[in-house]
């Protein structure tokens, strides 16, 4: 039993952390743009097709193919700012609408450019092998995901807090109108918030690629958890984000592994209107309009 | 001059009315009143969309309050032999209820927020008719559902019958939105859209009004999903899936945002677009998404008055080939 609860919370951790790669970007971007950017769960699909595509078709290093998809994901990413986010006034519901059709339009081309069949990719290399801690194992791709988690919870915190960009962000999300007063460019800083979610979307795409499939619709699931995980967290803060993440993770996880995981569902469901209706900012969140 | 007073709106409503009335009589295939029974299906639920759209809020969970309505039908109707006029009443009820607890938290929070409240809900909605077997039987659902009982001595049992109970539904829904629309709680809607903090000191009670408009459209929504069991005659949960809520919610924003005729033209875009993009050569199904997205992105970002503008421009080309020899003649008389 206590072996169980201890693999149930390994894969709990896992769940959590792949969450996390997407919910950081999203995060990140919604507090800068005021947008739920939707199709971030569809740069997420795209950047697994790339590294599908360098990975297997071209035969390039997997470390290779995760940069090719952060690159596309950055591209792509940086293109729907600066084309129809950049066009929307900061209206929510529009910026919304603008992302849901963007969904459609880049899960069709995904389908077209690549085929309506699922496609999975190996593991990386020297990350195939499971580790074993007792009787609990973990996959060294998913051990890969953790490390990288973390990684990147410290480097974005680090960022936030001592880049100049950084700052720059953070005053965006406190007061874009005083922020621009000060010289930090509305249209710079939502630009760089998008590129560095891309980048996490596309190396959210690489890590996660080879422990699920590949197909035109794993995005919009991902994005559902995360936007669930970011409102239990507070928005505007990555430690409440991965608060959030955590709490989801290990729901899905313990759920999945002793019950369902429709009953994980309902009960985060639940515990998400009962969070809005006592505490609208999240758990670690500031007051937000 | 009197040209000017008639409303092209409602000419056009009631051809299409007498059309739709006619329509068995001239064409007697079932293709073209299965087509016009979707039709039937999606104005109502559409144009729900709009309203909570006009309030700033994006219903993304019409397709689960349908497949609560379409689910209630069939298990009662048919594991149960109840009749379908009392379930009607009884889904009505389940889904003011389920709409009343969502809504209360839900619409204390705007955006986004309630973008993903309702769209969780649909997911969680699906995932239950997936899981609870016994009594939906998953993803096979249900089939076979039994046609309504006589009512006043009308038979239910013809195709032709479903059609005109979808006509008279369809109506009967569609003027209750448009009382709900017009009114004073329509403009109150109207104003909490703009600026809910100004409506509520204006005296607007937003709480209740946003609740009330969520519950009444997701009851609309359900009844039409009532109706749709008994169209069907077999349901799956893929019938009321995200996206399809998703595809009610491009449309109500394609059809001119906050616009209740606009709702009505853009379903019937919704309904016959599929059809008339057969005849396009390599077409393939896969690709209505795209078109979709490209017509949400090009309403938001370009045109943003939608089908709507797009019929009122038309409409205003036709009455100046009407009055222009009268305007010209005023022309001459200024030119002078």
């Amino acid at each position: 039993m206590l072996d169980m609860i201890g693999q149930a919370s390994i894969n709990s951790l896992v769940i959590a952390m792949s969450l996390f790669l997407v919910a950081a970007g999203l995060s990140l971007v919604y507090g800068i743009l005021l947008i739920i950017n939707f199709s971030h769960g569809e740069i997420f699909m795209m950047g697994s097709y790339m590294f599908w595509l360098v990975s297997t078709q071209l035969g390039l290093h997997p470390a290779l193919a995760v940069v090719g998809a952060i690159l596309f994901s950055m591209l792509l990413s940086g293109l729907i700012q600066i084309g129809p986010f950049n066009r929307i006034k900061k209206e929510p519901s529009m910026g919304f609408i603008v992302a849901l059709g963007l969904v459609y339009v880049l899960q069709t081309v995904a389908q077209i450019a690549f085929g309506l069949d699922s496609k999975t990719v190996q593991s990386f290399p020297g990350f195939t092998e499971a580790i074993k801690i007792g009787n609990i194992a973990i996959g060294g791709q998913r051990f890969l995901i953790i490390i990288v988690g973390v990684v990147v919870l410290i480097g974005l915190n680090l960022f936030m807090k001592y880049h100049r960009w950084g700052k720059g962000m953070q005053a965006l999300v406190q007061n874009p109108e005083a922020a621009e007063l000060q010289g930090i460019s509305v249209f710079k800083g939502s630009l760089y918030a998008m590129l560095i979610g891309g980048a996490l979307a596309g190396l959210a795409g690489g890590l996660i690629a080879p422990i699920s499939y590949i197909d035109a619709f794993i995005g919009s699931s991902f994005v559902l958890k995360a936007f669930a995980a970011i409102i239990i967290g507070g928005l505007g803060s990555f430690t409440g984000t991965i608060v959030g993440c955590l709490i989801w993770g290990f729901v899905e996880g313990f759920t999945g592994t002793f019950l369902d995981s429709t009953i994980g569902f309902i009960i985060m469901y639940i515990f998400v209107i009962v969070l809005i209706i006592f505490k609208p900012n999240g758990i670690m969140g500031r007051k937000v309009e | 001059m009197a040209l000017k007073k008639i409303d092209f709106k409602l000419i056009a409503m009631a051809i299409a009315l007498i059309f739709f009335i006619i329509l068995p009589f001239i064409n007697g295939t079932m293709y073209w009143q299965r087509l016009i029974m979707s039709l039937f299906l999606f104005i109502p639920v559409v144009i729900g969309c709009t309203i909570m759209a006009r309030m700033g809020a994006l219903h993304a969970a019409q397709g689960a309050f349908m497949s609560i309505g379409a689910y209630t039908v069939a298990i009662l109707t048919k594991n149960y032999g109840m009749n379908f006029w009392l379930v009607l009443l009884i889904s009505i009820v389940v889904t003011g209820i389920i709409a009343m607890c969502v809504g209360f938290p839900a619409l204390r929070v705007t955006g986004p927020y309630f973008v993903f409240m309702t769209w969780g809900l649909n997911q969680l909605v699906m995932s239950i008719w997936i899981k609870a077997e016994t009594i939906s039987n998953g993803v096979r659902g249900i089939d076979n559902i039994p046609r309504p009982s006589n009512i006043g001595g009308i038979s239910f049992n013809s195709p032709t019958a479903i059609y005109y109970l979808g006509l008279v539904l369809m109506v009967v829904c569609t003027i209750i939105l448009f009382i709900l629309y017009k009114s004073h709680f329509g403009l109150a809607m109207s104003s909490i859209g703009q600026n809910h903090i100004l409506s509520e000191s204006l005296g607007i009670n937003v709480m209740a009004v946003k609740v009330k408009a969520f519950v009444t459209v997701s009851i609309v929504a359900s009844v039409m999903g009532g109706y749709f069991a008994i169209m069907q005659t077999y349901i799956t949960p893929s019938d009321f899936g995200v996206w399809n809520s998703f595809n009610y919610v491009i449309f109500s924003i394609v059809g001119g945002i906050g616009s209740f005729v606009g709702a009505i033209y853009s379903s019937v875009v919704l309904t016959f677009f599929p059809i008339a993009m057969q005849y396009i050569p390599g077409w393939n199904p896969f690709y209505k998404p795209i078109v979709y997205g490209i017509f949400v992105l090009f309403v938001v970002m370009v045109y943003p008055r939608g089908i709507v503008g797009l019929v009122e421009n038309a409409g205003k080309g036709i009455e100046r080939i009407f009055t222009r020899n009268k305007k010209l003649v005023t022309d001459d008389i200024k030119s002078k």
